[in-house]
């Protein structure tokens, strides 16, 4: 069975997502309390929006997987 | 009234809805393990996206989470990250663990790993592995609740009287209803602390800062080295990226390992809610956000609490809040501590007779008595972690970090049962045995570990090496193993 080039695109950019958690991308970007968004300090803020990036990426794998599926 | 009369009524009326809602939900499974550990495979979306994701929202998320943020700043965040995602792997081990679960009758993992590979030892070891991680982590939920009984009584009702109230509810409802009465009391509990959570979560920066942006701010001027990543280590210096890093990935590994989670991939009703409440599943990290605010809203407050666990129950005590406030504040922690109670209670009696004594004892048992020594064992397991969290109450955390590390080290096996033709039985159980000894061995003697790494990531390279290697001289790979994947792979 080969890998599709969706999953493949899904398992980089979760590689991509679990680094901005981590080290080096999370430090790369975040170094201090600034800047602020929204009121929440920077390395807050950054994890909110990588959670919420993560969601709609499975919500995007998740539609387009499905659709693949049907159209097979 | 007294506000210790209004905080003990707002409890009592919490855990009788929550007794009469687990109650009556059991009343349609069949009387089998199928319909008591795994709801005859029948569960909908909205209930396992609840009984998922109550496993985040723990009496650790209440008590230990803004004792994170309030004793070391931003490092509280990285339950944000391991949570969402580490439970991505589940949409692809998942649906397959389904379809064999479906096929050969499995309600727990290690059965399903055992069955593959035909070594029952596997089974054996995962057994007691869950067991040893269960029951200390049961007892933390049970002095939670306790604890945050007892501190917003202002003393009226003791830790011990109130855990023993609490987990009589859990046990009336597991035992009445079984994996049902966890999923419609998750759900319930799940609602219950989104909205308190969300509404304390910004309403309380309000009062004390005049917002959230406020409260930041002042934290950036006064305290600055929280808000810097990744934090503080336990110690309150600057936490190294080595550790940090490592302690996030191998809870990543670890996440869809834990038994009481995984198991739930044979209780859902078809394979597109199981896919759908992975995809769900961040969305329950968004809840914890304003959980780590609270914490934070501790850190310029006037007073000090003794210990950084005790942060939110103290913020509470002392903000001159209403007594109602404070009481539907303890009863979401009691839902937070209850709702990963039951599941691990449930999980650790299943595991134990399924994995322990069906399989790995070889000692099949009818439906019947099954369920029964399930039932039997409830009582047993509740009353050791009862007994664990008030006896040997200095060791718990050891105990449970000694424990967090071998569960990790399922991952490999697990997923070399799905996934791999020429894995063998000899190859995961040594490799899942010499990774738990190493993580064990390590976790004692952190100074052996380069760069302050994680333990369980040397496990993690031992047991994935070893699985490969000894699985490329002596490949198992049989008819049955084709079957078995075949099954795995819906074909």
């Amino acid at each position: 069975m080969r890998p599709r080039p969706l999953d493949l695109a899904l398992v980089l950019l979760l590689l991509i997502a679990t680094a901005a958690f981590v080290w080096p991308l999370y430090p790369a970007f975040i170094d201090g309390p600034e800047p602020f968004v929204l009121g929440l300090p920077a390395a807050f803020a950054w994890h909110v929006a990588w959670v919420v990036g993560v969601f709609l990426l499975l919500c995007a794998y998740h539609t387009l997987a499905r659709h693949g599926e049907e159209r097979e | 009234m007294s506000p210790q009369t209004i905080v003990i009524g707002i409890s009592v009326a919490y855990l009788t809805a929550c007794l009469a809602i687990g109650a009556s939900a059991g009343r349609k499974t069949s009387d089998s393990a199928a319909g008591f550990v795994a709801g005859d495979r029948a569960l909908g979306a909205l209930v396992m996206y609840f009984i998922t994701g109550a496993t985040i929202f723990s009496a650790f998320a209440f008590l230990g989470m803004p004792g994170w943020a309030y004793s070391r700043g931003v490092a509280g965040l990285y339950i944000l990250g391991f949570g969402t995602v580490g439970f991505v792997p589940f949409y692809f081990l998942g649906p397959r663990a389904a379809r064999v679960g479906r096929r050969f009758g499995f309600v727990t993992q290690a059965e399903m790993v055992a069955h593959r590979f035909r070594t029952p030892a596997v089974a054996g070891l995962m057994a007691v592995i869950s067991a040893i991680a269960f029951v200390p982590y049961l007892a933390i939920q049970m002095k939670g609740a306790g604890y945050v009984l007892t501190e917003m009584t202002s003393g009226a009702v003791s830790e011990r009287v109130g855990a023993a109230l609490v987990y009589t509810v859990v046990l009336a409802y597991v035992m009445k209803s079984g994996v049902l009465g966890v999923g419609w009391t998750n759900t319930f509990q799940g609602i219950f602390m989104m909205v308190l959570a969300w509404s304390m979560g910004l309403w309380l920066p309000h009062v004390l800062y005049g917002g959230v942006g406020e409260m930041f701010e002042s934290i950036a001027e006064q305290r600055p080295e929280l808000l810097v990543p990744p934090g503080l280590d336990a110690a309150g210096e600057p936490w190294a990226w080595g550790p940090y890093s490592s302690n996030i990935l191998v809870s990543i590994v670890g996440f869809s390992m834990w038994p009481h989670l995984f198991m739930k991939a044979f209780s859902a009703k078809d394979e597109n809610t199981l896919r759908r409440t992975v995809v769900l599943y961040p969305t329950f990290q968004l809840f914890l956000v304003p959980i780590l605010i609270l914490g934070f809203a501790a850190v310029l407050f006037a007073s000090a609490p003794d210990k950084p666990d005790q942060v939110l129950p103290h913020l509470l005590m002392n903000a001159g809040l209403s007594p109602w406030i404070v009481g539907l504040f303890c009863a979401g922690a009691l839902a937070a501590s209850m709702s990963s109670g039951d599941a691990i209670l449930h999980a650790t009696a299943s595991i134990l007779v399924r994995d322990g004594w069906v399989t790995a004892a070889r000692r099949p048992l009818s439906a019947q008595a099954e369920r029964t020594a399930i039932r039997a064992l409830l009582v047993f397991v509740l009353l050791a972690a009862y007994g664990l969290a008030f006896v040997y109450s200095d060791s718990l955390v050891t105990l449970l970090l000694f424990a967090y590390g071998p569960i990790t080290q399922f991952a490999p096996g697990v997923v070399a049962t799905l996934v791999w033709r020429r894995a063998s039985g000899a190859a995961v159980l040594a490799g899942m045995l010499a990774g738990i000894i190493v993580t064990l061995v390590l976790s004692q003697r952190p100074d052996l570990c380069p760069w302050g790494l994680h333990a369980g990531l040397f496990g993690l390279a031992l047991n994935v090496a070893l699985l490969v290697m000894i699985s490329l001289v002596r490949p198992g790979g049989t008819a049955e193993d084709d079957d078995f994947l075949a099954t795995a792979q819906g074909r």
